[in-house]
């Protein structure tokens, strides 16, 4: 063995050391400084403490039904930071079944097969498809979706990208409602509601959405991808600190593809908490969502009064929680998939 | 915490299996005299189990010196194959020919997957 071959070795060696050190993961902090309510701020601070939340927004609204007095407080981020609040967006497409139902466009018992050409899964009425009773599963069983979805953890990408409201349909073709009646949470099922809705009103979703509730809550900030969410979009990451393509479907957009600010979301909550958004009434509970949970359009309301949706995506988080009885609201928006349920609970359970 | 930790334990176990069977390998302290092909196929392998490691543990809560365990594998594989590369068969005898063509299609889905995460 030549000296020169040791030495070629060792250069190699050390090149994919140094390649390796350079290449060493830094993933995202969650930052230590917070902006907004100082108070608020130091509690966020705390509470984040544990996971990767490279943004994370809290706001919380008291006197909701009154004279309500908003903070806010952000690590990242600002009251204008876009998030991605993932199933929240099921709140939205509830309040839109409400809107359609005051303008008599369709009713609670109205057949979904009405509206669009889903094969057996026809029977189902709007209103069990806005409560999680239709039978549906939570996503199709197509195997093609299905190993998509299995790659889409592996690549980061979103599993629901490509999705139209046609291929949704298609996909709910090949399913039987079995166990109709009791609560199995649906995307699917909010997916095709969204759709039948644009489809009563000879539209589609993504207009249904402005012009029904963003536009007369000024909602500008808030946002329907439709497909593509743009290259500016903000991304998230997951919990291993992974940046993560957007969830920008138009098929399951419905059930989760709009994205919004903490300021407009925790308007938009309050205005529905208040009686004062289009679609209130969604909020009103219809079903039993089990263990002792009621469901309205989307809305779940739990045995003690709360009011909540939440959301994930591929890289964000969200929750939002109205407390009838305390009358505060909390909104939680995180840009990574670490949960903030138990952060909104926790805020909304402290005075201040 | 365990959904958090599991991650980080299989696909910690994974990085190592492989940069760790491709420094064993290079080093000749594997069953049989490997070929020119083998070790190409094991560096693959390798190059894999970086990338795996890199972008599915969950590094906020895995210290991320640990990532340099791997890459020293790797290292060590790659100074190992350097020095035997001159004496190695560049293909299996006949014998292992078989072998030979099972590996050459482990190169292509190592380095497909590989690419898919990068």
């Amino acid at each position: 063995m030549t000296k020169r071959l040791r030495i070629i070795a060792g250069i190699a060696a050390a090149a994919v050391l140094a390649a390796g050190v350079l290449a060493m993961p830094r993933p995202p902090q969650t930052p230590s400084e917070s902006s907004g309510d100082p108070e608020l701020g130091a509690r966020l601070v705390e509470l984040a403490e544990g996971g990767i939340r490279p943004r994370l927004s809290a706001v919380v609204v008291d006197d909701v039904s009154g004279e309500p007095r908003t903070v806010s407080a952000h690590l990242g981020a600002d009251d204008a930071t876009e998030y991605e609040i993932g199933s929240v967006s099921k709140t939205f497409t509830g309040a839109l079944l409400a809107v359609a139902i005051e303008r008599g466009e369709v009713e609670e018992g109205t057949r979904l097969g009405d509206l669009l050409e889903v094969g057996a899964a026809g029977d189902a009425t709007l209103l069990e498809l806005a409560t999680h009773t239709s039978g549906l599963p939570r996503l199709p069983a197509d195997p093609g979706f299905v190993i998509g979805s299995l790659l889409s953890q592996y690549t980061g990408a979103d599993p629901y990208a490509g999705s139209t409201p046609e291929s949704v349909a298609a996909q709910a073709r090949g399913v039987d409602l079995g166990g109709r009646g009791d609560y199995e949470y649906s995307n699917l099922g909010t997916a095709l509601l969204g759709h039948a809705l644009g489809e009563a009103a000879g539209s589609d979703y993504a207009t249904l959405l402005q012009e029904r509730i963003l536009d007369p809550l000024g909602l500008d900030a808030t946002r329907y991808p439709a497909g593509d969410a743009g290259p500016d979009a903000p991304l998230g990451v997951t919990a291993a600190g992974r940046e993560v393509d957007a969830w920008a479907s138009d098929g399951y957009g419905p059930t989760g593809s709009i994205r919004s600010t903490p300021a407009d979301l925790a308007a938009y909550a309050v205005a529905t908490a208040r009686g004062e958004a289009p679609g209130s009434s969604a909020t009103e509970p219809r079903a039993d969502a089990g263990d002792g949970q009621r469901i309205g359009y989307g809305w779940h309301t739990d045995d003690d009064g709360v009011l909540w949706h939440n959301g994930g995506t591929g890289g964000f988080s969200s929750m939002v929680a109205y407390d009838t009885e305390a009358d505060r609201l909390a909104v939680v928006l995180g840009a990574s998939t670490e949960s903030v349920d138990a952060m909104a609970r926790q805020l909304l359970e402290e005075d201040r | 915490m365990i959904t958090t930790l599991l991650p980080a334990l299989v696909f910690g176990a994974i990085a190592l299996f492989w940069t760790g069977g491709f420094a064993r390998a290079a080093a000749g302290r594997t069953k049989g005299a490997p070929t020119r092909l083998a070790l190409a196929v094991l560096a693959a392998w390798a190059l894999l189990g970086l990338v795996v490691s890199h972008r599915l543990i969950p590094w906020a809560i895995v210290p991320s010196w640990l990532w340099l365990v791997p890459v020293a594998l790797t290292a060590a594989g790659v100074a190992a194959s350097v020095l035997r590369w001159r004496a190695l068969p560049a293909l299996p005898d006949r014998r292992g020919h078989r072998i030979g063509q099972g590996v050459q299609g482990g190169v292509v889905v190592a380095l497909a997957a590989a690419l898919a995460l990068v």
